[in-house]
């Protein structure tokens, strides 16, 4: 064939027909008795598409029994031309869509909480694992070890902030019963984590949420001890640290605890 | 455990597999009587898709472990893109070869398409122009994905909808040049060959008479529907008849070869799934060329 196109050069023009049907490509492919060029691009133009639409409803179940399928479809669809994947895998692929949500749709700020609380819930499913403290290490602390001590969370544990009622409806799919209306709330931080392979949330008190937010930020115990100054009388500052420390190990949010 | 009787079927070729589908964790980690009296699934091995556990950890690499400390495991890929005109990414070998550590499978297999350039992943196996030009540039990163993995791969021929005008081989040519160019192993997919063929309209049968015995170490059989004027490599219904006829020639030409069953959609449970291995073993079985019949005593 005269004008063969080499292989870098065809496939940036099927890839660019497929994206975004704005390569004329149909001269290039065979076209028989079967069937004529553009019914055969069409067959991979749609499978692009309903798979990773597939993708998403995988990804965001309780969004789709939310909207609906067919406004489902349509946010798949405006995602899918906005975020095209650029990982191996498409288990990343839907990791922008609250973001998409919040930028799309701006009056629908619960809808896009609603999105970012169902993808933290897959971050907690398979995060990497890592050993988890038994409550007899709290015994081993020395006195004169705790200010300096850092706690190591577990690599699934996620505090996430929202405004909306999104994790009744996650509950309420759970429990398989009718989902309530989505709506703004007063913003709430989440603490989601991961135990025996289940992925579990409650919602943080303040003084709870800054503690973790200090685990987060790798603070000593002593200097989180002093940011609850805040909220807790000095005298009941070490026991209320101490007893949050010892339900986060109970339930297995920690790794370890690193003394220098 | 005692094995489920079906076991001795399998004493004459190499073995009958399924691909690994979570809703079929709990039934394999169980054995088909649930209760004390376990027995094994007549499943010889299970083929995992690659890229669902190139994840951090939690139930995926559980699961994972736990059913490759009761059988053997192989490795199925999607997204090597081993005919992209992008750089290998070295990201996902890397990312490959330690879940291969881990699995310590037989085979590593992924396909002769491309899924994007440029960065792009479009997560369909495209399909690449069967030209001189694309075995040499097939060959050369296959060998160098066998150098970094310090393993064979296999690969396997895609279903297609389109060809291009300038191809210059036929499909069996193509991936048979490739085969040799880059010594690497075929998967196939005698469901896509059929599939191909309606779409193409060529025989199946010289498809496989045409690819070299040596090259073949693993077979895939799948369903697929009607969509229009082409037939489409859905993976959402029994292996038909069709196709079975195709595996029984396949069995004819390459002998024993380890033969699996792919279901992506409409998932049954795992016993029909293994009823339908059945089939697979016994068209083995009848169609195996005379001496490989023959069961040392
Ligand atoms: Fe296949």
């Amino acid at each position: 064939m005269k004008n063969a196109p080499l292989l870098a050069p065809l496939q940036q023009r099927l890839q660019a027909h497929l994206l975004a049907g704005d390569a004329d490509i149909e001269a290039l492919i065979v076209a028989d008795d079967i069937a004529d060029a553009s019914a055969r691009l069409d067959v991979y133009a749609q499978a692009y598409r309903l798979r990773l639409l597939d993708v998403l409803r995988s990804d965001y179940p309780v969004l789709l029994a939310r909207i609906g399928a067919a406004k489902f479809a349509a946010l798949g669809r405006s995602y899918i031309d906005a975020h095209p994947s650029d990982t191996p895998s498409v288990r990343w692929f839907g990791r922008h869509l609250a973001e998409h949500l919040r930028i799309a749709q701006p009056s629908q700020r619960a809808l896009a909480d609603l999105a970012a609380f169902e993808w933290s819930q897959g971050e907690v499913f398979d995060a990497p694992d890592a050993p988890v403290l038994k409550l007899e290490a709290m015994a081993y602390i020395a006195a004169e070890a705790w200010g300096e001590m850092r706690v190591i969370l577990h690599p699934a544990v996620r505090l996430l902030t929202l405004a909306s009622n999104a994790p009744a409806l996650v509950s309420a799919q759970i429990k398989a019963k009718p989902l309530p209306r989505i709506k703004t709330a007063a913003p709430q931080t989440w603490l989601l984590w991961r135990r025996d392979y289940l992925i579990h949330w409650r919602a943080l008190g303040v003084e709870e949420c800054a503690a973790l937010e200090a685990v987060r930020a790798d603070l000593g115990f002593g200097d989180i001890c002093e940011r609850l100054c805040e909220w807790i009388a000095p005298e009941q500052v070490a026991i209320t640290a101490a007893g949050m420390l010892k339900r986060w190990i109970s339930d297995e949010l920690i790794s370890e605890l690193e003394f220098n | 455990m005692t094995p489920h009787p079906n076991f001795k079927s399998s004493h004459a070729n190499p073995g009958f597999g399924l691909g690994l589908r979570t809703e079929h964790y709990e039934a394999l980690l169980n054995g088909p009587n649930a209760g004390d009296d376990v027995i094994e699934w007549p499943i010889d091995w299970l083929e995992i898709l690659s890229e669902n556990y190139m994840v951090g950890g939690g139930k995926p690499l559980h699961y994972l472990d736990r059913i490759a400390e009761r059988y053997p495991l192989v490795m199925h890929g999607v997204s090597l893109s081993i005919g992209s005109s992008d750089p290998l990414d070295r990201a996902y070998l890397i990312q490959l070869k330690a879940l291969a550590e881990r699995v310590r499978p037989k085979f590593i297999s992924d396909h002769f398409c491309w899924t994007g350039i440029a960065g792009r992943n479009l997560h369909d196996l495209l399909p690449l122009p069967q030209t001189e030009e694309a075995v040499q540039h097939i060959a050369r990163r296959v060998r160098e994905v066998q150098d970094f993995l310090g393993q064979q791969i296999l690969l396997e021929n895609v279903s297609s909808y389109l060809r291009f005008q300038h191809s210059t081989l036929s499909e069996w040519e193509f991936i048979s040049a490739v085969a040799k160019e880059a010594d690497c192993g075929l998967l196939l997919d005698i469901n896509n060959i059929y599939v191909n063929s309606c779409n193409h309209g060529f025989d199946p049968e010289v498809f496989i008479d045409a690819i070299p015995r040596s090259r073949v170490q693993q077979i895939h059989l799948a369903g697929h529907s009607h969509n229009g004027q082409l037939v489409i490599d859905t993976h959402d219904h029994p292996v038909p008849d069709p196709v079975w006829a195709l595996y029984a020639h396949a069995v004819r030409r390459f002998g024993a070869i380890p033969t699996m069953i792919e279901r992506d959609d409409h998932i049954p449970p795992l016993a029909e799934l293994v009823a339908e291995l059945d089939i697979a073993r016994k068209i083995s079985a009848a169609n195996l060329p005379r001496m490989a019949q023959m069961v040392p005593a």
